[in-house]
């Protein structure tokens, strides 16, 4: 099995509330997840969701033990250089969306882009219409969060999240505030994505029906993790054109390759780091053309 | 309009407004300045006057100080306030018609008087006004009560002159021109003068050639127009120390209104900011967002505060006049004030902002997204 993208090793955090009160969130907590994965993060409120996606987002500290991301250790790096690491390595996507609300769709999906500053506004827009794309909002790129639906809102959030190719999407109650029918798009979004684009989600919730699209359940309780194989088989609908989005799909990743390519002559990165990149990507499209004709077989 | 939308619109009224004071001030006080340096040349028409209240000063002293190394030329008259028709304290200048080229009279209308012996007047367009004088031609009566003395005669006027001085402004006086013979007649004082202008020709010799007269005529009151200039010029700058002191108040308020609507703005856009750093923005990031907006609202009222204070500084001028001052302020722009108003408002602007965008980048994300 290749390596993990997050590693948790003895996390343990204490709120102080006081002098003498103090909550213990997670006790001593040791996960793994790995690249390609789904991970279900269940529990009721204040069992310490919140606060292990906060941690594995570099977003909170823990008060003890150490957070791998990449096999980097994360845990001490000083706030500048977490910018950056949360900017390149990880999406985030939030039960309220998150966006933000003066700019359009395909701003929103830029910004993590712009923020970066690899690439110019043009490559820039050119990337997130391909992810809006994907997401199915290709005709509402110039919408503005108010225009949308929590449903369509969430899917830009999605895009944005994309938006770097980070190594992990971290989801809070993707779907806590969005209706039955984008609850479903969302999901299967998900998995689509999952499934041809590798993407790896942690997706912390309280909806059992999001957990039918998990590899992997872990419940937390009272700080503690427990891990389940089991996942519960729900049918979902499929209002999604596989096609399109692969179609889009292919492109982003070409556009991907392009600006490598770029990268490349400017000198950012060097000749080794761009093959290892390129064939990722090209594994990536084998990886589609195989489920392609599988699916047709 | 949203009220962020006004609240923006109003700090940058307030910026726009300090920036108008600064530049508006400014230009009117370099213009003052340029117009007193300038009338007092014209008004004195001298380096030096030497001068007694009574007329005591025989003529001759002229003659001496004529004598005088780097003197250029000098002309003794008498000047003393008389009433002119039914106007009083009219500055009456008696002046040797050979002499009369000195003043460099500006002329409206008619001529200087012909003759020493002429009882002929020259006055200035404003006393011409009260007294309805419109063409040279009229005569009105000149009533001398100098001390002991009254006398009252009449003189044709042969001529208006123009009243430009920022001095005459100042006092709300006129003056009027005789030959220097019949004023001394009038006053039965021949041979005698109390004003006595001298120019040099070198205007750095003006101390030694100071120093020289008093020689001849010791105790004599001598004013130097230097001195003249820098007492005015240094009640002028006390003037301006307090027209500073008003705009700095002004300026405050509009950092005050700077910091405020910055306050306020991040307020309002907690959770963007929590959702930008959690996407990864850095606080350089944050930094140029706020600083952006400010910058804006640092350049727009600097510029519009540019405009209005210049087309201000002419209200403002028109304001002084209508206070009673006569004269006319040349308004010119200064680039200098320009360039100052503008970098002012953009450094307070900037200023006024880093501590609320400080406290903006120290905000940590999770807790501006638990803010609804």
């Amino acid at each position: 099995m290749s390596s993990p993208v997050i590693e948790l090793r003895n996390i343990s955090k204490i709120y102080r509330m006081s002098q003498t009160v103090s909550v213990e969130a997670l006790k001593d907590v040791n996960v793994k997840i790995y690249p390609g994965e789904i991970v279900i993060i269940m529990g009721p409120s204040g069992s310490g969701k919140s606060t292990f996606l906060n941690i594995v987002g570099t977003l909170d500290r823990p008060t003890s033990g150490r957070v791998y991301l990449d096999g980097v250790d994360v845990t001490d790096l000083p706030e500048r250089e977490l910018y950056d690491i949360r900017l390149r390595k990880i999406g985030f996507v939030f039960q309220f969306f998150n966006l933000i609300s003066t700019l359009t769709a395909i701003e929103n999906v830029m910004l993590p882009m712009i923020l970066l500053g690899e690439l110019s506004e043009k490559e820039a827009r050119e990337r997130a219409l391909e992810l809006l794309k994907i997401v199915g909002l290709g005709d509402r790129i110039n919408s503005r969060p108010i225009q949308m639906s929590g449903g369509q809102q969430q899917r830009v959030a999605i895009a944005r999240a994309l938006a770097n190719n980070p190594s992990i999407v971290l989801m809070d109650e993707p779907t806590g505030n969005v209706d039955v029918v984008s609850e479903a798009i969302i999901l299967k979004l998900i998995s689509i994505l999952n499934k041809y684009f590798g993407v790896t989600f942690v997706i912390v919730t309280h909806n059992p029906e999001v957990s039918v699209i998990g590899h992997r359940i872990i419940y937390i309780r009272g700080g503690r993790l427990f891990e389940t194989k089991e996942v519960p088989k729900i049918s979902l609908d499929q209002p999604i054109d596989e096609r399109r989005i692969i179609r889009s799909e292919l492109k982003f990743l070409k556009l991907e390759l392009v600006r490598l390519r770029k990268e490349l002559h400017k000198g950012i990165i060097s000749r080794d780091e761009y093959l290892a990149r390129a064939r990722e990507i090209e594994e990536k499209v084998h990886r589609i053309r195989r489920l392609i004709s599988n699916a047709g077989k | 309009m949203s009220i962020h939308k006004v609240r923006t619109l109003l700090t940058v009224l307030a910026i726009t407004w300090s920036v108008a004071t600064l530049v508006a001030l400014r230009t009117v006080g370099v213009g003052i300045r340029s117009k007193v340096a300038q009338d007092i040349n014209d008004f004195l028409q001298a380096d030096m006057i030497i001068m007694e209240n009574v007329i005591s000063i025989p003529e001759q002293v002229a003659y001496h100080i004529s004598e005088i190394p780097h003197v250029k030329d000098v002309v003794g008259t008498i000047l003393i306030p008389v009433k002119v028709g039914y106007v009083r304290g009219v500055n009456l200048v008696g002046v040797p018609v050979s002499k009369m080229k000195f003043f460099h009279v500006n002329l409206v209308d008619g001529r200087l008087p012909a003759s020493d012996d002429s009882y002929e007047i020259v006055i200035d367009e404003k006393l011409a006004e009260w007294l309805g004088i419109k063409k040279p031609g009229i005569w009105v009566s000149v009533v001398i009560s100098y001390g002991p003395i009254y006398v009252e005669r009449e003189f044709e006027v042969v001529g208006i002159m123009a009243r430009t001085s920022f001095i005459s402004g100042i006092m709300g006086a006129s003056f009027a021109i005789v030959p220097l013979k019949v004023l001394q007649e009038m006053t039965d004082k021949e041979g005698f003068i109390n004003y006595i202008f001298v120019k040099v020709d070198d205007r750095k010799l003006v101390d030694d050639v100071a120093r020289n007269i008093r020689k001849y005529y010791p105790g004599a009151g001598i004013i130097k127009q230097t001195d003249v200039i820098r007492v005015i010029l240094r009640v002028m700058d006390i003037i301006r120390g307090m027209l500073m002191a008003v705009t700095l108040i002004g300026i405050l308020v509009a950092a005050i209104g700077v910091m405020n609507t910055v306050m306020m703005s991040i307020r309002e856009r907690i959770r963007e900011i929590g959702i930008l750093k959690t996407i990864g923005a850095s606080g350089v990031h944050v930094l140029l967002i706020f600083l952006s907006e400010v910058v804006v609202m640092g350049i727009a009222g600097g510029i519009l505060g540019i405009i209005l204070g210049y087309t201000g500084s002419y209200f403002l001028r028109d304001f002084i006049n209508m206070l009673g001052l006569t004269f006319n302020i040349p308004i010119q722009p200064v680039p200098e004030s320009f360039i100052m108003g503008f970098t002012i408002s953009i450094t307070v602007s900037i200023l006024a902002a880093l501590y609320p965008i400080y406290k903006a980048i120290k905000i940590r994300p999770i807790e501006a997204l638990k803010i609804e």
